[in-house]
């Protein structure tokens, strides 16, 4: 579920092979990212998070579990369907929403199903895609 | 002169002195006289006394002294003996003792002999007196205190204590015989020849010892001649103890440590790696942070919203139940069952019972019921055998007075039932053993289902199906009639009325000759077997898909079964008169690697005598199929007293099952012998039985007296929780509308509807209402316990019957034991008794006999009577 912050110490060797200020902003980037992903993902009952850049490719991905928070076995295959599929249907959903009012736009997307909820916040660039379990929620 | 006379002393204490001369004779040479003081004084021994025994004094005096004095000295006694002394001077020893017991005081040594004698005797005497001195010294200083006495050991003179014999008897040297001294001489020149002349020498034993030249060896005795008489030895048990130690070394220890990292996925390129970081990499990390950014609060927002409440929920399926105390006023009928309808055919159903009840499936509101003729056997034998069409009829809610449809049969339908999948064919039982068919396809338009529209006057012109005649005019309505499709061959059927049609589960097959389930190939989910039991004890299964290929236009009307099976009793014998059976939920098709379920093929069959068995379908052993295979009947437990009307199987518990008959009805579980639950006896008889469908509880029971009992078994086991008068002349199957999820209707099983047959050939509906539809908290957790406490109460109750029948067994046994050795005692007044003639107990009848058979015994010994002779 919630995995500890973990900073890459890669970027702590960054420091020296790039320039002082842009290695730093970089760094707290990197961390800034993490720490919102582990903010997110450590909510009550939130069963994986991943992020989709606009190639589809997922960029970040939190380890996936099943509604029972048991990590799911083939966690590639997951991660890289819901890539696949959840973008596809925000975009569709979008287009469905600009179609009824021009002005309009798709700003959040829920799925609830039996056994969770998915949550999609679809941009141009990125698009994230939160799993959670609402009865593990309450 | 006085005269001193020594102290007369008395003779025997003189002699006791242990003297040696205890005879009181002077020795020879020694003159024994009394010396006066006055003569010691002349003579001058007067210092002679107990200190001087011993002077010697001259002759010449002792002779003048007697010259002088004449007669008067005293020494003229021995005058004679002076003159002939030889010696000049002579001993005078003073007798302090008289020795010679004559009283006189002093003896003379007249010879020299004599004299020299005195003379060692005063030596010895001085001798003694200095030993008696130094003895008395030293027991002056013994007798000094502060000094240890030292006990002299006195030497007694020995006492023999007996030990002589003792010693006498270990000896072994005795003086018996005589020693034999030997004694051998030689000559020493002799010793050695003339060149080396032996030395004798002295060696010492030891160092001759076990050379060559010992001369007396050691031997061993032949015999010993000791032996231990008697040995101390000892024992000492010790436990074997060994002392082991042992070290474990612990393992190397060695440091150890585990890093990890949380298993996510990056995408490679938007992690930095250490090549050069291209602008590219870093503005998507800063895109990533600034996406995040700006979509973080609104995700969080959302799954706290999902944390916080769940807008999915039902309120009121949640909202917790009020009892049903305080109800009632609102609803008049809210606790009862309230009837909905009912429907009854003038035509049809004019004094004829309702036998069976069945639902339509998928369609809300179609119900159908067959009513059979009530005649009792007289009757009907008097009627000869007549058939009498029967017919089923199908009702709907909406029309309540003409049935949807009529299923006309040859003879009286006494059981049918729809088949579950295939809602446009029903299979029903005859009263003369033949089982038929109806396919109402042909009666409804294409594309019609059996429960839309209303029972129009729409008739098939399809072969098979006969119009019914129009009875009215044609304004009435015209009620549709189907003929059987397909009817069973009388040989091959039932012998008596068919009682039961079930259909089996869809895609179930029976195969031939054992009874197998089949597998199917294509499963196709439609039902296709059906099973019939009859009263003689027959159930036959009967395939579908193969009637189904018949071809009607060629008159091929008939059907045969597929597989029959016999039922015996278990035990006793005969066949067993089948009333009801109810097949397992178990029974399904067989899995994917044909693996059959152990108890599928099991099935409860009820009897027309109380029987309620459980009996398998498939035929038990014999691989060579022979027909007379074994038993099917695997428990046959008599239950009821009359006919077992019905059976029912919970929804709920799958091998729980009721069985109603004469006055009580009893749970039962399947592989037990005996009730689980048995129900007081009820005034009324008992019809038909259901479970709740939704309550797992509740229990439906229709009784003769026209009332359907509601009994909540956690509630109130000994007396119906509710009863609801349905009509006054009796009732006959009850059955639930079961609503199948796939059912178009489904929606609408929030109604429960119970169908209701009665005595009179109408058919009611009820409706169940809300707290008995309703489960209560737990109630399916409470039921389980229930059931699990009955059934140990029951075998509780089996294993304690068995007790008490040993033990009354034994006491019986004892009493007849103590009867019998009480029968002599009683003579008389048993005799009185017999005489009296008073109706007596089989006890004192039998002792009676004994009686008169002892008396007969002891009068023929007496000689009194003869050997058979009557009694008086």
């Amino acid at each position: 579920f919630s995995s500890p912050v973990v900073v890459v110490s890669r970027t702590a060797r960054r420091t020296e092979s790039l320039g002082p200020r842009r290695a730093r902003v970089s760094s707290v980037a990197m961390s800034e990212v993490e720490a919102t992903l582990q903010r997110i993902n450590g909510h009550k009952g939130v069963l994986g998070t991943i992020i989709v850049n606009e190639d589809g490719e997922a960029v970040r991905a939190t380890t996936v579990c099943d509604k029972n928070g048991v990590p799911v076995a083939d966690q590639n295959a997951v991660v890289k369907q819901m890539a696949d599929l959840l973008p596809a249907l925000a975009s569709m959903a979008r287009n469905m929403v600009r179609d009824l009012d021009p002005s309009n736009d798709l700003r959040f997307l829920r799925i609830r199903s039996k056994d969770h909820e998915i949550m999609v916040h679809a941009d141009t660039e990125f698009t994230l895609i939160v799993i959670q379990n609402p009865a593990a929620a309450e | 002169p006085t005269r001193r006379r020594a102290a007369r002393r008395r003779p025997s204490a003189c002699r006791a002195m242990g003297d040696e001369e205890a005879a009181a004779v002077p020795s020879p040479g020694v003159e024994s006289i009394f010396l006066t003081g006055g003569t010691l004084t002349i003579v001058g021994l007067d210092d002679m006394g107990p200190g001087l025994r011993l002077k010697s004094v001259s002759k010449e005096t002792l002779l003048a002294d007697v010259q002088y004095r004449g007669a008067i000295s005293d020494f003229t006694i021995i005058k004679n003996q002076i003159g002939k002394a030889d010696c000049e001077s002579l001993w005078v020893r003073y007798n302090e003792d008289d020795v010679y017991g004559d009283g006189n005081n002093f003896e003379v040594a007249v010879t020299k002999a004599a004299g020299e004698a005195f003379e060692m005797e005063d030596a010895e005497r001085a001798v003694a007196a200095e030993a008696e001195k130094a003895a008395a010294l030293l027991a002056a200083e013994e007798h000094k205190p502060g000094r240890k006495k030292k006990v002299k050991p006195v030497s007694k003179p020995w006492v023999s204590l007996g030990s002589e014999l003792e010693i006498a008897a270990e000896t072994l040297v005795t003086d018996k015989h005589p020693r034999i001294v030997v004694q051998v001489f030689r000559k020493r020149s002799h010793f050695g020849t003339e060149e080396k002349k032996k030395k004798l020498a002295d060696v010492d034993a030891i160092t001759l010892w076990n050379s060559a030249s010992m001369e007396c060896r050691p031997f061993k005795e032949k015999t010993p001649s000791t032996y231990f008489s008697e040995t101390d030895c000892a024992t000492q048990a010790v436990p074997s103890i060994c002392e082991t130690a042992t070290q474990a070394t612990p393992g190397v220890s060695k440091p150890m440590a585990t890093q990890y990292e949380p298993r996510r996925q990056v995408l490679e390129s938007s992690i930095q790696s250490d090549d050069d970081a291209s602008r590219e990499k870093l503005e998507t990390s800063q895109k990533l942070k600034t996406f995040l950014d700006k979509v973080n609060p609104r995700m969080r927002g959302a799954l706290q919203q999902n944390e916080l409440y769940d807008i999915f929920t039902d309120d009121f399926a949640s909202l917790a139940d009020n009892e049903s105390g305080l109800g009632g006023g609102r609803n008049g009928g809210s606790t009862s069952l309230v009837e909905m309808h009912s429907f009854t055919s003038l035509k049809y159903n004019k004094g004829k019972a309702v036998s069976c009840i069945d639902w339509a499936p998928d369609a809300f509101g179609v119900v159908a019921a067959s009513c059979v003729e009530t005649v009792s056997f007289e009757a009907g034998v008097a009627s000869g055998g007549v058939s009498k069409r029967g017919a089923v009829l199908v009702w709907d809610f909406e029309d309540p007075i003409h049935p949807k449809f009529v299923l006309e049969a040859p003879h009286d339908v006494h059981a049918f039932q729809w088949n579950p999948t295939n809602p446009s064919l029903v299979a029903g039982g005859l009263a003369n053993g033949q089982v038929c068919f109806w396919d109402l396809a042909d009666l409804l338009k294409p594309g019609d289902k059996v429960g839309s529209g209303s029972g129009s006057g729409s008739v098939g012109m399809s072969s098979g199906v006969i119009v019914s005649g129009t009875t009215g005019t044609d304004k009435e309505k015209q009620v549709p009639v189907c003929q059987p499709k397909f009817v069973s061959e009388v040989q091959e059927s039932h012998v008596s009325c068919v009682t039961d049609v079930t259909w089996l589960p869809p895609d179930v097959g029976v195969s031939k000759p054992r009874g197998e389930i089949q597998k199917v190939l294509n499963p196709t989910g439609v039902t296709n077997f059906f099973a019939t039991t009859s009263a003689d004890g027959k159930v036959l299964f009967w395939d579908l898909s193969t009637t189904m290929r018949k071809d009607t236009k060629r008159r091929d009307f008939f059907f045969n079964p597929t597989y029959k099976i016999a039922l015996g009793r278990g035990e006793q014998s005969g066949a067993m008169q089948c009333v009801k059976i109810s097949f397992s939920p178990e029974l399904r098709p067989p899995a994917r690697d044909g693996s059959v379920s152990a108890n599928a093929s099991l099935f409860f069959a009820t009897s027309a005598d109380g029987e309620v068995a459980q009996c398998d379908f498939v035929a038990p052993g014999d691989e060579d199929g022979s027909q007379a295979g074994g038993e099917h009947t695997k428990l046959c437990v008599m239950a009821h007293s009359e006919a077992v009307r019905s059976i029912a199987r919970s929804p709920f518990f799958p091998d729980l099952v009721i069985t109603v008959g004469a006055s009580s009805f009893k749970l039962w579980r399947e592989g037990q012998a005996f009730p689980i639950f048995s129900s007081p006896q009820l005034p009324a008889k008992l019809c038909g039985c259901a479970f709740s469908p939704t309550r797992p509880t509740v229990v439906f029971i229709a009784k003769d007296d026209g009332v359907v009992e509601t009994w909540d078994l956690l509630d109130r086991s000994h007396e119906p929780y509710l009863a609801t008068r349905v009509n006054s002349t009796g009732l006959g199957p009850i059955k639930f509308w079961t609503p199948q999820p796939g059912d178009a209707h489904f929606h609408k099983s929030r109604e429960q509807l119970l169908a209701v047959g009665d005595a009179g050939g109408v058919l009611h509906v009820l409706r169940t209402p809300r707290q008995l539809r309703k489960p209560k908290p737990r109630e399916l957790e409470r039921t389980e316990a229930f059931l699990e406490r009955e059934a140990q109460r029951a075998v509780d109750s089996v294993e304690r019957g068995l007790q008490r029948e040993a033990a009354s067994a034994s006491r019986e046994d004892a009493v007849s034991a103590a009867s019998v050795g009480a029968a002599g005692g009683e003579e008389k007044p048993a005799a009185r008794r017999g005489v009296r003639g008073d109706k007596e107990l089989s006890e004192d009848e039998k002792r009676e006999a004994e009686y008169m058979a002892l008396e007969q015994a002891f009068m023929v010994e007496m000689g009194l009577r003869e050997a058979p002779m009557k009694e008086e």
